[in-house]
């Protein structure tokens, strides 16, 4: 039971964090009424995994490996274009902010923005899902999967989903600057590690067939196959053994990202009169 | 309330972590991938049984393992030229659990695992130098085969062995360097026919300077 447990709290709670950033983003646009379209790109990608995983287990057929991880790796990183794009807007948004705070701004989010925030939502749920349903429900027919294990795998969920619920409403109390800034961190955090497992995804799946060299292994430190080694992997896209491209893939995004945002410059803001700019050189002079 | 949350949310997870204590010791059962193969093919444990798979990879390859068809064993990647250490707990039923072990986008190998519950113990008497047993015969099944050395000094083994028509053996498995007044055992599944126990040390081997096999150490055994 502590074994499908560990998993789906695991994958779980990378689920519940995408999700409890997009709420935020959408909340700090004063944009709650859709919220219900990422429930239910939610709820379309968890039934679609379970409908899959039971129709699989009935005809006891798996499907593809190299299939399921170019799922994966793909997924992966359409979620670090978009959340870099996210983390970006809310970075300059943050910075153009006069002191006095508009707890209420209403920005209508384009068409394209709000279908890209729904498209995450549902493939992370089923990115993961997939994959831990497929882990989960493999097998129930040959008995090695009891009423414990289904159980500890439930309630792994739910306590990923309380975990998800307690950063958004912890997240909801934090001043919009603040919160700004937190969300921007996380995600350049997790889009690093992102970036970094797809491209092992991509090569489980046989379409990148060289990763490089592997320059150290830290598995005697801390194990990959580890309970604590597969959360840091899972969350941080930790490898104890990473090969150059992962390593060069990672820092690439973490510092620029990073330096992007330091040194974005912030929104534009409407003038005040005082803030007219005086003549251009060799121009004619003011009014 | 959020903190609340967050609080049943950490401590929760970290209390059942903590109970699905692993302080339980666990045999260790080497996996070697090379290349075309992954050896053991067919290595056997017992229900429930605490393992950690040692898996090494000697190949040109990156490889990786997983278990397939229902077997609770989430998939690890394994460098060419590095070991990782799975740890996984056998099921309480009987049967086969099936590990893949595969390059990515290459060459597949199934291990099979076998869950085995022996109904049987044979016990195998080993000295210098003969071999006793508590047993002539058992039923053909899971038997569990125990190797007890009651000499003083002599490391010994037990093998199982099956005659084959040319004269030579067929080695079914063994249990090797069990120290003066130890034992160790193996399980393997047997059907009806005539086995040997035996002793294989050969001279310069485990600190001796004979042939076991030949000085004696052989028993005649029968699975009916």
């Amino acid at each position: 039971m502590t074994f499908s447990f560990l998993v789906t709290v695991r994958e779980g709670v990378e689920m519940a964090l995408v999700v409890a950033i997009l709420l935020g983003y959408l909340r700090s646009l004063g944009q709650r009424r859709q919220f219900r379209a990422v429930w239910m790109g939610v709820g379309v990608a968890a039934t679609a995994c379970v409908l899959l995983a039971t129709a699989l287990e009935l005809v006891s057929r798996e499907l593809d490996d190299r299939v399921v991880e170019a799922f994966e790796g793909f997924t992966m990183i359409f979620a670090v274009v978009i959340l870099s794009g996210m983390a970006l807007w809310m970075r300059r948004q943050a910075a153009g902010m006069s002191r006095e705070l508009r707890q209420d701004l209403d920005r209508a989010l384009s068409r394209g923005s709000m279908t890209a925030i729904v498209l995450l939502a549902a493939t992370s749920v089923g990115r993961e899902g997939l994959e831990t349903t497929l882990f989960l429900f493999a097998g129930s027919t040959n008995g090695s999967s009891g009423v414990p294990f289904i159980a500890g795998g439930l309630l792994g969920f739910a306590i990923a989903a309380l975990i998800g619920a307690a950063i958004y409403h912890g997240s909801s109390r934090l001043p919009l600057k603040q919160f700004f800034f937190a969300s921007g961190l996380v995600v350049i955090v997790l889009g690093a590690g992102l970036l970094a497992t797809s491209v092992t995804k991509l090569y489980s799946a046989a379409i990148i067939t060289n990763l490089g060299d592997r320059p150290w292994d830290t598995e005697h430190l801390v194990s990959i196959t580890s309970t604590p080694g597969k959360f840091l992997n899972t969350l941080l896209g930790y490898d104890s053994a990473p090969s150059t491209l992962q390593i060069g893939l990672y820092w690439f995004y973490l510092l620029g990202m990073g330096a992007l945002y330091l040194f974005l410059p912030s929104a534009r803001r409407v003038p005040r009169p005082a803030e007219v700019p005086g003549p251009a050189p060799g121009g004619a002079p003011s009014p | 309330m959020s903190r609340f949350l967050f609080l049943v949310a950490l401590v929760v997870p970290v209390l059942l972590a903590a109970c699905g204590g692993d302080d339980a010791p666990r045999r260790t059962i080497g996996i070697t991938q090379t290349d075309d193969a992954c050896i053991p093919q067919r290595p056997v444990v017992t229900p429930r049984e605490r393992i950690t798979f040692a898996v090494t990879n000697d190949g040109k390859k990156d490889r990786e393992v997983e278990g397939i068809e229902g077997m609770k064993f989430e998939e690890v990647l394994v460098p060419s030229g590095r070991t990782r250490n799975i740890d996984w707990t056998a099921p309480s039923n009987q049967g086969v659990q099936k590990l893949k072990c595969y390059v990515p986008g290459g060459s597949t190998v199934i291990v099979e695992v076998n869950v085995i519950d022996p109904k049987e113990t044979v016990t195998a008497s080993l000295i210098e130098y003969s071999i006793t047993a508590d047993k002539s015969f058992v039923a053909a099944g899971a038997i569990r085969f125990v190797g007890r050395n009651t000499s003083q000094s002599q490391i010994h083994e037990l093998a199982i062995l099956r005659p084959k028509a040319d004269g030579s053996f067929e080695n079914l498995g063994e249990v090797e360097n069990i120290a003066p007044g130890k034992s160790g055992d193996i399980l393997l599944d047997l059907p009806v026919g005539k086995y040997v126990f035996a002793c294989l040390i050969a001279p310069g081997e485990a600190g001796s300077t004979v042939d076991h096999f030949k000085q004696g150490m052989r028993l005649d055994f029968e699975v009916k």
